[in-house]
């Protein structure tokens, strides 16, 4: 094990350690235009090591596994020569509780099967071409700490996203598990090819304020951000608009964001952080009340708190979010509109201001105007353009069904998320 | 530091399992990042990434397939495992028919130059530069929130092919970055800085980092708390050097990229505008847009890509028309032309694929007088912090950061929350004149799935826009 042996070599000479193995196979295959263009594998096997000595800490990531003790040395030469300051507190004597969530082993050849059928429905459902991928992890988890904790786990994860298009119309489609059991993209493509379809030939819209359905996929990028920015770094550091909200009401009181380290598909879980620390289920937002700042230990110090089990050594951040509250359906929500768009996803968002909360999103693939509560006609080339203080405070509806996001770029984080209905968003156009 | 024997083995034992091109790249990235956060410091952390990333064509499919257990049994193992894939995949009947187009089989050395080489780094050094960038964001009156952090980092290829080509490389970079939070009032405004090269330390003088980090300080100290409203409009716009590589590199340079246009990753950054242009003419005839990799201390710098191709510059668009495209050998063969030796690979982990390295502007023959001179109402647009772009790469917006009214030729008060929101071909097609300068910021362009970041200059000179209409947030 390469984590003992980073620790024989260390211990000695450092106050506190932590050192996280992480064993991974990849395996993934991209298609386009209905053809796979490659089939991508990887073998990797590295080591994360926090220390500390002192006032003194480093962090470091070894994959240079050939030379270890080359690379335990360059860490304490460089633990030597740094700066003072805080240090983090590497997590006391503790049990960890892993959660049964994952398969044993990666079903890959039942995982393709089962793409190549999915690119096969989403065609057969009237798409022009798609293209996609299929990622497939397997990752083994080695913790060792200087406080004596120790911990072994193995996650698998299903990884699935599909774009179909329709002459100038397209559809988006997720799956993301943590099991064979419950991976089926082919539901999905489907959907993606429908979505493409339903939008093949969009009009134009005038800029304005309008009521707006946010699909899954794009909820999902929104809750992302507001869950990140409720660590406490991120509000330290500028990146968030939450800065002195901790006990007030920012969004509807039906609306709830945990955050989960460990839960059934969520492709994040893990039952130990980077110090250490167990992981935890934490209501961020509760019934619309900003109530739980992410920790890690050296946050937590600065706010006189107690670490949430979110390390990051720098960055304590979420692991997977599941958003709650809802009690309509799609449908009862589009009647609910007078006038706006049903925005099935989104891409590329950017801040002029993360601590006002001002940016702006691409809205891509299908886009459907609503007109007095019924979907009138498919447009595009439009941008949301909000804050996102106004934007939680503004929900008026949201959906039931919840479902998993995590695709690339724009949700990276995973989210359980449901259609969200906003009034008075504004949509601008080129 | 890598047994280059392996990657020869890695190829041969390709083609022995029956792949019929094989390509083998031992990559090692080091890198060590220092850093503050409002003035205490961030955990060090120092990550290495080593390891063989080996891309072949089975039955006319690609596979890649990537491991650091640098020993001829792992690299074996998976080879065989990845062979296994590219079975099931053929099985499918979706296998896709690579073919790569013929370049010339070389063996090359290469280098960034450096005079401080990053193996005699001293870490003082870094934190005394650290604490430096630090105490001059402190000296601002209205910076209540700074994230500073300076990265330096080490990268080291070495690249066979089964046709016969070498390449050896070696390439180090520094990197600042700064984000800064400023107050006033009831103005609070937030920038973020970008500004490194390759090359040793030395780099962050040469491309005078410490000035410009002040001088965007004291810009802050300026504007805040003073930025004027103006009205929604159209109005004559200058844009500075770092607007101007935003564009080039958003609507110009990642629409030009060939996988995109053939679709390859419409999933993910999506296509290209290109696919369905029916006319050549996508700008003004001042519309000139350039990639260039062998600009030295460039950010994007490489003589030679991940595929053994020598690089050179290539001249996207000149007066208003596509001249080139950005190619590797895959799209390059699909077309039945050579490569222009776009292909790069974030770490040995990843495939190489299409990407950018120093996407500019040309710059002309105007001064920024001159300019101004041309106008009598119009905006002056420095820098920019909220930006983004279409998946098609028509639809863009550009928000403002240091902005200023032009009123009778004369720079007047700061503006606020302006934005630049048009399309493609409106955008170059206002474009009116290009100063002769020409300067860059560094940045991380993203791309692929896995994401691969790779680093990158943008920029250009000075540009005059007419008539380009204005948003306010």
């Amino acid at each position: 094990m390469l984590a003992e042996r980073i620790k024989s070599m260390i211990e000695k000479h450092v106050d506190q350690y932590s050192i996280v193995e992480i064993a991974g196979e990849e395996n993934i295959v991209r298609f386009y235009n209905g053809r796979f263009s490659i089939a991508a594998g990887g073998i990797g096997r590295f080591v994360q090591v926090l220390a500390t000595k002192g006032r003194k800490k480093a962090f470091k990531l070894i994959t240079n596994i050939a030379h270890l003790e080359e690379e335990a040395e360059d860490l304490l030469r460089t633990l030597d020569r740094v700066e003072e300051g805080d240090v983090p507190e590497i997590y006391p004597r503790t049990s960890y509780r892993s959660l049964e969530i994952s398969d044993k082993e990666l079903d890959i050849e039942g995982s393709i099967e089962k793409t190549s059928y999915s690119i096969d429905e989403a065609y057969e459902a009237g798409a022009d071409r798609v293209a996609g991928i299929l990622k497939l992890y397997r990752t083994d988890y080695r913790l060792i700490t200087s406080t004596g904790n120790e911990k072994d786990e193995q996650r698998t994860d299903y990884i699935y996203y599909i774009r179909a298009f329709k002459g100038n119309g397209s559809g988006f489609g997720n799956v993301v598990s943590t099991s064979i059991r419950r991976f089926d993209p082919a539901q999905v493509s489907r959907q993606a090819a429908s979505d493409a379809k339903s939008s093949e030939s969009p009009r134009s819209m005038p800029e304005g304020r309008y009521s707006i359905i946010l699909a899954p996929p794009i909820s999902a990028a929104i809750f992302e951000l507001i869950s990140s920015m409720c660590s406490a770094y991120s509000i330290d550091s500028g990146f968030s608009f939450m800065k002195d909200r901790l006990g007030q009401s920012v969004a509807p009181a039906f609306l709830s964001i945990t955050d989960h380290g460990q839960i059934e598909d969520g492709v994040n879980s893990r039952s130990f952080d980077d110090e250490g620390a167990p992981t935890a289920t934490n209501t961020l937002i509760e019934k619309g009340v900003f109530r739980s700042v992410i920790h890690n230990s050296t946050t937590a110090k600065r706010w006189g708190s107690k670490t949430t089990g979110n390390a990051g050594v720098i960055e304590p951040s979420p692991w997977n979010v599941v958003v709650s509250g809802g009690d309509s359906s799609l449908d009862e929500m589009i009647k609910e509109v007078k006038e706006g768009v049903l925005i099935t996803n989104n891409w590329y968002t950017r801040f002029n201001n993360y601590r006002t909360g001002e940016f702006s999103t691409i809205v891509r693939d299908a886009a459907l105007y609503i007109k007095n509560g019924e979907i009138a006609y498919p447009v595009a080339n439009i941008r949301l353009s909000d804050s996102l203080p106004r934007l939680l405070s503004s929900i008026r509806l949201m959906s039931r069904d919840t479902r998993w996001v995590k695709w690339w770029g724009e949700v990276v984080t995973p989210v359980k998320s449901p259609y969200v209905l906003v009034d008075g968003s504004t949509l601008t156009v080129p | 530091m890598m047994d280059e024997d392996l990657a020869h083995y890695a190829v041969s034992e390709a083609i022995r399992l029956g792949f019929e091109y094989a390509e083998a790249r031992l990559q090692m990235d080091r890198a060590i990042m220092v850093g503050m956060t409002n003035g205490l410091h961030d955990v060090p952390v120092s990550a290495e990434s080593v390891g063989i990333g080996i891309r072949g064509i089975y039955r006319g499919a690609m596979g890649f397939v990537s491991t650091n257990s640098l020993g001829r049994d792992s690299v074996a193992d998976a080879l065989k495992r990845l062979r296994k894939t590219l079975e099931v995949v053929s099985s499918t009947g979706k296998g896709e028919r690579i073919r790569l187009s013929d370049e010339e089989v070389l063996t090359a050395n290469w280098s960034a130059d450096e005079r401080t080489r990053f193996e005699d780094l001293d870490l003082d050094q870094l934190s005394k530069s650290l604490k430096d960038f630090d105490r001059i964001a402190s000296a601002s009156q209205k910076i209540k929130q700074r994230v500073i952090r300076l990265r330096a980092s080490l990268q080291l290829k070495y690249l066979v092919t089964s046709e016969g080509t070498i390449v050896r490389s070696r390439v180090p970079r520094f990197l600042l970055m700064g984000f800064l939070t400023a107050y006033d009032s009831s103005d609070i405004a937030q920038r973020f800085v970008e500004l490194g090269g390759s090359g040793g330390p030395e780099v962050l003088e040469r491309i005078h980092v410490a000035e410009r980090f002040k001088e965007e300080v004291e810009t802050i100290d300026k504007i805040v708390g003073r930025r004027a409203s103006i009205k929604e409009g159209k109005y004559d716009v200058i844009v500075g050097p770092e607007v101007a590589g935003i564009m080039a590199h958003e609507s110009i340079g990642h629409p030009f990229e060939a996988d995109r246009i053939r679709g390859r990753e419409g999933a993910q950054g999506g296509e290209s505008y290109v696919r369905d242009l029916e006319s050549p003419v996508i700008g003004s005839k001042e519309a000139f847009i350039s990639d260039d990799p062998t600009i030295p201390f460039s950010y994007g710098f490489f003589l030679f890509d991940e595929e053994g191709v020598k690089a050179r510059k290539k001249e996207l668009v000149k007066e208003g028309k596509i001249n080139e495209l950005l190619h590797n050998r895959e799209t390059a063969g699909e077309m039945g032309i050579k490569s222009n030796a776009s292909a790069r690979a974030s770490s040995y982990a990843v495939e190489p694929i299409i990407r950018m390295s120093n996407t500019f502007v040309e710059p002309g023959s105007w001064s920024l007088d001159e300019m101004l001179r041309e106008v009598n109402d119009g905006i002056f647009i420095k820098s920019f912090m909220e930006w983004n772009i279409d998946d098609r790469r028509l639809n863009q917006r550009y928000v403002g950061f240091e902005v200023y009214r032009i009123e009778n030729h004369e720079l007047k008060e700061p503006v606020k929350g302006t934005i630049i929101e048009t399309t493609t071909p409106n955008l170059w097609g206002r474009l009116y004149a290009r100063s002769r300068d020409l300067e860059f910021v560094a940045a991380t362009c993203g791309k692929g799935d896995p994401e691969q970041g790779v680093p990158v200059w943008t920029g250009g000179p000075y540009l005059l826009f007419k008539d380009l209409p204005i948003k306010v947030r």
